[in-house]
C-alpha cells in the first residue's frame, strides 16, 4: 500500500511537472516572420533563428487586452508574446498574444513629414499613403500656427519638416491614413528659449582665456587644444582631417532634403555638424543644435559605411525630431533646469548600485553629491541624457535614422549585423573591464562636484562594477537594449522594408577602409 | 637680249630689298606737336589745333594702312591713297613744325578733302558701287582692269583717280571749310598764299611715291620714261597746279555752283563723317606702352634654376632679352618703351638700382640687362614701392596715363610684410603697398598695375601669396613660372595689348547690337577686361555668326585666363572669316594658347593641391589651438577660394566633365558654407567650421583626382 501510494505520487508528480513543463513553454516578445493563408503555421523569430509552430483548433490568439481576435490580425511583424507545447518533436503554438495594438492592423502616430514619392510619404520612418476619403486637416493647437478651417487636398500641400499626426490602418507595410493632421513646425518661443539654454548650458565661452589678436574683434574660443568644450569637459577631436571629412560627407548624405535649407536651417537655428572624437567608450550623441558626436570607439566596432549611416541617421532623427525640445516643452522647464532635471534622473539610475549596496536611501552618496554629480554630467552629457530615458524615443530615432539611411540609398540591413557586433563586444571581458576604467574617469572628471573628495577612492569593486553597468546602459552598449533594438530593426525590415531588394543599395565597405580603418 | 632681262630682274630685287625698311614709316615721329600748339592764340585754340591735329594724324594713320596694302600685294585700287598717304605725309610735317600761320583751317581743308575720298572709297569697300560719279568711275576702272593690270591701265585709273580728287572734292572741301572756320574775319586771300604752297611738294611726293610704285609695277616706270615726269603723260604737275589754283577761287574767292561729273551739281560735303574715329586712331598712335621691368637681384637669383644648370638670373636675362626682341619685331602701336629697374640688399627706403631708364631703343635696353648681376637681401615691398614712384613720376612728366609694373621674384621679403596682417592673398583693388619713408609720388591718380611673376616659388607659399597679392591690388596679373620657357611666356602674355576688332563685321545690325559691341571694344581699350569679357558674351549671343563679335570674345576670354573658350571662338573667328588678313597671327596665337593651356592645367593641378596642404596645416592649428591668429586669413582664403572653384571647371574646360565640376561645387559649396559659419558665430567658428573643412578636404582630394 505504502508503495502504491509512492507509486500515485510519482504519477500524480510525473503529471504535475508533465502539466507544468507542457505549460511553461512562453517567450516574451518575439516577432511573426511569416503567417498566412491557409494559416497553419507560422514562423517566429527568436533570438536572431526563425522557428516554426503549428497553430491548431486549440490555439487561442488574444489582442494585447487578452480578448480573442482572429488570426488574419498577426501580420508579418508583430510583436508577439508566444506560449507553446513540444509534441513528438514538434512545436505547437498554443497562444498567441498580441503585444501592441498598433500592430494589430491600426495605427496612430506623430512623426516629421520627411518626403513625397508620387502618393507615398514617409512619415515617422514609415511608408503612408492616403486612404481614400483621407482627410488632411491643421491641428489648432496654438504651437502649430494654423488657421482656423484650413485643410489640405493632399500630401503635396504639406510642408516637409512639418509634424503630421496619422490615423489609419497597415497593410503590407504601408500605413493607409484616414485622418492626416498637419502642426507646423514654426520656431516658437519655447524654441528660442532651449536654443538660449542650450547654448549657456553647453558653451564654454569664455573658459580658456584667449587674448585677441589685433584687428579680430571676437577671438573663437570655442576650440582649446583642440579639444571641443562642452560645460566642463573636452572632447578631444579626432586628429585626422580625412576621418571627420568622411563622417560628415556621410551624415550630410543623411539629411532629409529641408534641413539641407538654408532657411529651415536658419529658421531652426539647426545647423548640422558632424564630430569625431577620440575616445574608446562606444558612444555617439546628438545636440538640439545640430551638432552630432560620435566616439572613435563606436566607429572602431562598425564594418562599413551603411552601418555608420544607421548610427549617425540615428542622431540626425533625435534633431529633426525635436526630441529635446518636446522635452523641454512638456516639462516647462528653462534654462538649464531641463538638464539638471534629467542629469538627475541619470545619476539616480546609474547610482542605484550604490543603494542596492549599502542599504542607504541615497547609496551612502548623499544629496549633495547626487545634486554635484548630477550638474556636473548634465554639463557633460546633455541631450543625449535628456532623450536616455524615454525608450519610445529611441525607437523612433532608430526607425526613423533607418529611413534616412534607406533614403541615402544604404543596405539597412546593416543594422542589423550592426547591433549583433555590438551586443557580442560589449559582453567581452577585456571590453567591459576597459569601460570600467573609462566610467572612473568619467567619475575623476567629474570630482570637482563632488562633495566628498574621497568619493571615487571609497567605492568598492561591486559598487564600481555596478555603477560602470548601469552607466554602460546609457550609451549605445546595453546588452538588453540591444536585444530590444535588434528585435525592432527586424521588425522594420519585415514590415515597411518588404520585399525591397537590398541587393541594389550599398553597404560601402571599401570607403569605410579607406577613411576609418586607419584612424588611431 | 636675253642678259639684259636677267640684269633688270636682279636690280629689281635689289631695289625692293632696300626700300622694304625704309618704306617702314614711323607714325610716331609726328607725335610731338608741341611747336604747333605754342603757336596758339589762346588754350581753346591751342585745345582745337590739339585736336584737328590728332585727327588729321589719325587720317595719315588711315592713308598709310592703304599705302602698307598696296606695298603688300600690289592691288591698284590702293595705289591712289599711297600717293596721297605721301602729300599728307609731307603737308602734316610742315605744319607740325609751325609753317602755318592758319593751321586750323589748313588742317580743316585736309581733312574735309579727305573725308569725301574715304566716303566714296567705303561704299566701294563695302557694296562696289553706290559712290559719287567722279569716283565711280575709277572704281569701275579699277574693277575691270583686276590686280594683274598693264601699265597702261595702271596710268589710267591713276589719272581718272587724281581727277576726281582735285577737280571735283577739293573745291567742295575748300568752301565747306572756309564755312566752317572759327574766325570768321579770315578771309580767301589770306588762305590763299598757304594754300598755293603746297605746290612747292609736289616733286618730293612724287620721289617718295615712285619709289612704292618699283616694288610692284616697277616695270612700268623702267618701260616708260614718261613716268618720271609725273604718274603718266596725261596729268602733269602744272596742270595739277592749276586745277587747284582754279579749285580754290571757284569755293571762295568768287564761288560758282559746284559741278560733278557729267556737269549735274556735287552733292554737299560729306559732313556726317565721325572725326572721332580718326581722333582716337591719332591719339592711339601716339599712345606709348610703357613698361617697367623690376627684378629681383637677390643672392639667391645667383642659385641654378630648378631642373636647370643656368641660373635664375641667367634664365631671366635671357628671358626678357628674347621678350625685347619680340616687341621690337612687333610693328604694333602704342609703341614700346622700356625702362628696368634692379632691388637687391638691405632694407632702404629706395633698394632699386636704375639698369635702364626708358628707351624706345630696346636693343640699348638689352645690352644693359646683359650687365646686371645678383646679392643681397629681397626687400620686395621697398622695391615696388620705390618703383611704382618712379614710373608714376615719368608717366606724368611725359603725360601718359597708363603703365605696368613687371615684377620678378623668386622668394619672400625679407624687409616689411607685403600683405596686411591676416590676409591669404586676396587684396582689395586699390590698396597700396606699404608706404615707403622715401616714397614721394605724383599725387595724381596713375592706373600702375602690377604684373607679378613668382620664379621657382611652390604654388601656394607665403611669398607666392605675397605676388597674387600685389597683382590682385593693382589689377594687374600674377604667374608661376618654373623654367625659363615658363618666363619667356609669362613676359609675353604681360607684354601682350589686346587689339579688338572695331566694328562688327556684319552690316545692318541693331543699334542696340552695335553699341554692345563698341562698348566692348572702349573697355578692352581701356583696359577693363572683366566687364569687356560680358559685353563681348552678349553680342556673341546675339550674332554667333558674326566673326569680329568671335574675336573680341576669344580676346577677352584669352585675357580672363579662360584659355579653352578662347581657342574655341579663335577657331571659330577663322572658320566665319576664312580669308582673315590677321589668319597667320590667330593661327600662331591658337598654338600659343593651347601650350599655354596645358601649362595653365598644371599650374591649376598645383594650386588645388597647395589648397588641401592649406586646409591641413589650417586644420592641425585647430588642434594645437592657433586657430585664433589664423582667423582672418583664413577668411580670405574661403573667400577668393569659393570663387576660385566657382570657375575652375570653366577656366580649366572641363565644364562638361560631370564629376570634375560637381567636385568643384562641392568644393566652392564648402568653402561657402565656411564662410557663413564665420559669419553667424565668430566666437565659436574654429569649431563650427570643422566640420565643412573636413569635408571640403576630401572633396578637394577628389578633385585632384579627376585632373
Amino acid at each position: 500500500m505504502k508503495n502504491y501510494y509512492q507509486y500515485f505520487i510519482s504519477i500524480c508528480l510525473f503529471f504535475v511537472s508533465c502539466n507544468f513543463c507542457l505549460a511553461q513553454n512562453k517567450i516574451e516578445n518575439v516577432i511573426v516572420v511569416e503567417f498566412e493563408s491557409p494559416y497553419d503555421v507560422v514562423t517566429i523569430l527568436v533570438d536572431e533563428e526563425q522557428y516554426d509552430y503549428q497553430i491548431t483548433q486549440q490555439t487561442e490568439f488574444k489582442d494585447n487586452n487578452k480578448k480573442k481576435i482572429i488570426a488574419e490580425l498577426f501580420t508579418k511583424g508583430c510583436a508577439v508574446d508566444l506560449s507553446y507545447r513540444i509534441e513528438s518533436k514538434k512545436r505547437f503554438a498554443t497562444k498567441l498574444q498580441l503585444i501592441s495594438k498598433d500592430n494589430a492592423g491600426k495605427e496612430n502616430f506623430t512623426g516629421v513629414f520627411e518626403l513625397l514619392e508620387g502618393d507615398l510619404a514617409y512619415i515617422d520612418g514609415k511608408k503612408v499613403k492616403l486612404a481614400k476619403d483621407a482627410k488632411i486637416d491643421c491641428s489648432l493647437k496654438s504651437k502649430c500656427g494654423c488657421k482656423k478651417g484650413m485643410t489640405y487636398l493632399d500630401f503635396t500641400e504639406v510642408r516637409k519638416g512639418d509634424f503630421v499626426t496619422i490615423n489609419g490602418v497597415s497593410d503590407k507595410g504601408y500605413v493607409f491614413a484616414n485622418q492626416v493632421t498637419v502642426c507646423k513646425n514654426e520656431y516658437t518661443d519655447t524654441d528660442r528659449k532651449l536654443r538660449t539654454s542650450v547654448e549657456n548650458s553647453y558653451n564654454a565661452a569664455g573658459t580658456h582665456v584667449v587674448a585677441a589678436p589685433t584687428g579680430i574683434v571676437v577671438p573663437p574660443n570655442s576650440l582649446y587644444q583642440g579639444n571641443i568644450k562642452i560645460g566642463t569637459l573636452e572632447y578631444k577631436l579626432l586628429d585626422d582631417i580625412r576621418a571627420q571629412g568622411y563622417v560628415n560627407m556621410v551624415g550630410n548624405r543623411l539629411l532629409p532634403d529641408y534641413a539641407k535649407e538654408e532657411a529651415w536651417q536658419k529658421k531652426n537655428e539647426i545647423f548640422f555638424r558632424f564630430y569625431v572624437i577620440q575616445n574608446p567608450i562606444p558612444n555617439a550623441f546628438a545636440f538640439p543644435n545640430g551638432m552630432v558626436f560620435i566616439h572613435t570607439g563606436l566607429l572602431k566596432l562598425m564594418e562599413n559605411e551603411a552601418q555608420l549611416a544607421c548610427v549617425l541617421g540615428h542622431e540626425i532623427a533625435h534633431v529633426t525630431y525635436e526630441h529635446s525640445s518636446s522635452r523641454f516643452q512638456n516639462q516647462g522647464l528653462f534654462e538649464s533646469e531641463a538638464i539638471k532635471s534629467t542629469a538627475g534622473v541619470f545619476v539616480t539610475k546609474v547610482f542605484n548600485a550604490a543603494k542596492d549596496v549599502t542599504g542607504m536611501d541615497n547609496g551612502g552618496l548623499g544629496d549633495d553629491l547626487i545634486d554635484g554629480l548630477g550638474r556636473g554630467i548634465a554639463q557633460t552629457k546633455p541631450s543625449d541624457i535628456s532623450n536616455l530615458f524615454e525608450k519610445s524615443k529611441e525607437t523612433q530615432a532608430d526607425r526613423v535614422g533607418l529611413l534616412y539611411a534607406y533614403l541615402a540609398g544604404y543596405d539597412i540591413r546593416e543594422a542589423t549585423k550592426f547591433w549583433q557586433i555590438m551586443s557580442q563586444k560589449t559582453g567581452e571581458e577585456t571590453f567591459q573591464s576597459k569601460m570600467k576604467t573609462d566610467a572612473k574617469g568619467l567619475l575623476n572628471q567629474n570630482a570637482a562636484n563632488f562633495e566628498n573628495k574621497n568619493f571615487i577612492s571609497s567605492l568598492t569593486e561591486e559598487m564600481t562594477s555596478t555603477v560602470v553597468g548601469n552607466y554602460l546602459e546609457t550609451i549605445y552598449t546595453s546588452h538588453p537594449l540591444t536585444q530590444k533594438r535588434l528585435k525592432d530593426i527586424n521588425q522594420l525590415l519585415l514590415t515597411t522594408y518588404q520585399g525591397e531588394d537590398f541587393s541594389k543599395f550599398s553597404a560601402g565597405k571599401v570607403e569605410y577602409i579607406k577613411f576609418i580603418t586607419s584612424i588611431k | 637680249m636675253k642678259k639684259i632681262r636677267i640684269i633688270v630682274v636682279i636690280i629689281l630685287i635689289a631695289i625692293s630689298k632696300q626700300f622694304t625698311l625704309a618704306q617702314n614709316v614711323d607714325l610716331s615721329q609726328f607725335c610731338d606737336n608741341s611747336v604747333l600748339l605754342a603757336g596758339a592764340k589762346n588754350d581753346s585754340d591751342k585745345k582745337e589745333r590739339d585736336e584737328t591735329y590728332k585727327k588729321l594724324l589719325g587720317v595719315l594713320s588711315e592713308l598709310s594702312d592703304y599705302r602698307q596694302q598696296y606695298l603688300s600685294n600690289g592691288d591698284p585700287v590702293n595705289l591712289f591713297p599711297s600717293v596721297y598717304f605721301q602729300m599728307t605725309a609731307i603737308e602734316l610735317e610742315k605744319i607740325r613744325q609751325g609753317n602755318f600761320t592758319y593751321p586750323t583751317e589748313k588742317m580743316r581743308q585736309m581733312l574735309y578733302f579727305y573725308d569725301a575720298y574715304k566716303s566714296n572709297r567705303s561704299q566701294y569697300d563695302i557694296n562696289k558701287s553706290c559712290g559719287e560719279e567722279h569716283w565711280s568711275k575709277h572704281f569701275r576702272e579699277v574693277d575691270n582692269f583686276g590686280l594683274n593690270i598693264l601699265c597702261q591701265s595702271l596710268r589710267t585709273t591713276i589719272n581718272s583717280a587724281i581727277r576726281a580728287h582735285v577737280r571735283f572734292d577739293l573745291a567742295r572741301a575748300i568752301r565747306y571749310a572756309f564755312e566752317q572756320r572759327t574766325d570768321k574775319s579770315i578771309t580767301p586771300a589770306q588762305l590763299k598764299n598757304e594754300f598755293l604752297t603746297t605746290n612747292n611738294i609736289f616733286a618730293q611726293a612724287q620721289e617718295a611715291a615712285i619709289v612704292d610704285i618699283k616694288k610692284h609695277h616697277g616695270a612700268c616706270i623702267l618701260a616708260d620714261p614718261e613716268w618720271k615726269i609725273w604718274l603718266g603723260a596725261s596729268i602733269r604737275i602744272d596742270e595739277i597746279k592749276q586745277w587747284r589754283e582754279e579749285a580754290f577761287d571757284n569755293a571762295i574767292v568768287s564761288p560758282i555752283p559746284l559741278l560733278g561729273y557729267g556737269g549735274i551739281p556735287l552733292i554737299p560735303q560729306p559732313s556726317y563723317f565721325p572725326h572721332k574715329s580718326y581722333l582716337d586712331k591719332g591719339e592711339k598712335l601716339c599712345k606709348k606702352n610703357s613698361t617697367l621691368f623690376l627684378f629681383d637681384l637677390s643672392g639667391s637669383m645667383n642659385e641654378n634654376g630648378a631642373n636647370s644648370n643656368i641660373s635664375k638670373l641667367q634664365q631671366a636675362k635671357n628671358a626678357s632679352k628674347q621678350t625685347l626682341n619680340g616687341l621690337k619685331s612687333n610693328n604694333s602701336s602704342p609703341t614700346p618703351e622700356v625702362a628696368v629697374l634692379g632691388f637687391s640688399g638691405d632694407c632702404a627706403p629706395d633698394p632699386t638700382t636704375m639698369i635702364s631708364n626708358f628707351e624706345t631703343n630696346l636693343s640699348l635696353v638689352e645690352s644693359r640687362i646683359d650687365a646686371m648681376g645678383a646679392g643681397g637681401g629681397t626687400p620686395l615691398a621697398e622695391a615696388i614701392a620705390a618703383s611704382e614712384c618712379k614710373l608714376a613720376n615719368y608717366l606724368s612728366q611725359t603725360g601718359q596715363n597708363n603703365g605696368k609694373l613687371i615684377v620678378l621674384s623668386d622668394g619672400q621679403a625679407t624687409c616689411q610684410p607685403i600683405r596686411p596682417p591676416g590676409t591669404y592673398n586676396s587684396g582689395q583693388f586699390g590698396q597700396t603697398v606699404i608706404p615707403v619713408s622715401a616714397r614721394q609720388c605724383v599725387s595724381s591718380n596713375y592706373k600702375i598695375k602690377y604684373y607679378t611673376i613668382g620664379l621657382n616659388i611652390a604654388a601656394g607659399s607665403p611669398a607666392e601669396r605675397d605676388l597674387q597679392y600685389l597683382s590682385q591690388i593693382s589689377g594687374g596679373k600674377y604667374l608661376n613660372v618654373q623654367s625659363q620657357t615658363q618666363l619667356e611666356r609669362a613676359f609675353r602674355k604681360f607684354n601682350r595689348i589686346y587689339v579688338p576688332k572695331p566694328s562688327p563685321y556684319s552690316n545692318g545690325l541693331p543699334t542696340i547690337s552695335i553699341s554692345k559691341f563698341n562698348e566692348g571694344v572702349s573697355q578692352i581699350n581701356a583696359e577693363s577686361f572683366s566687364s569687356a569679357l560680358k559685353n563681348c558674351e552678349e553680342f556673341a549671343k546675339l550674332h554667333p555668326d558674326d566673326c569680329h563679335g568671335a574675336y573680341n570674345l576669344a580676346l577677352m576670354q584669352e585675357a580672363n585666363d579662360f584659355y579653352k573658350n578662347a581657342i574655341t571662338n579663335y577657331q571659330k573667328y577663322l572658320s566665319l572669316c576664312p580669308s582673315a588678313p590677321d589668319k597667320e597671327f590667330v593661327e600662331k596665337q591658337i598654338a600659343f594658347l593651347e601650350e599655354e593651356f596645358r601649362q595653365f592645367l598644371l599650374f591649376q593641378k598645383e594650386v588645388v593641391k597647395s589648397d588641401l596642404e592649406y586646409l591641413k596645416i589650417h586644420f592641425d592649428k585647430i588642434q594645437n589651438g592657433q586657430s585664433v591668429a589664423l582667423a582672418e586669413e583664413f577668411k580670405g582664403f574661403l573667400k577668393e577660394k569659393g570663387d576660385y572653384y566657382k570657375n575652375l571647371s570653366e577656366l580649366t574646360g572641363k565644364n562638361s566633365d560631370r564629376i570634375f565640376k560637381k567636385n568643384c561645387q562641392e568644393v566652392a559649396l564648402g568653402l561657402d558654407t565656411c564662410a557663413k559659419t564665420i559669419n553667424r558665430n565668430p566666437s565659436t567658428w574654429d569649431r563650427d567650421a570643422t566640420p565643412s573643412l573636413s569635408m571640403t578636404y576630401l572633396n578637394l582630394e577628389r578633385l585632384l583626382e579627376g585632373f
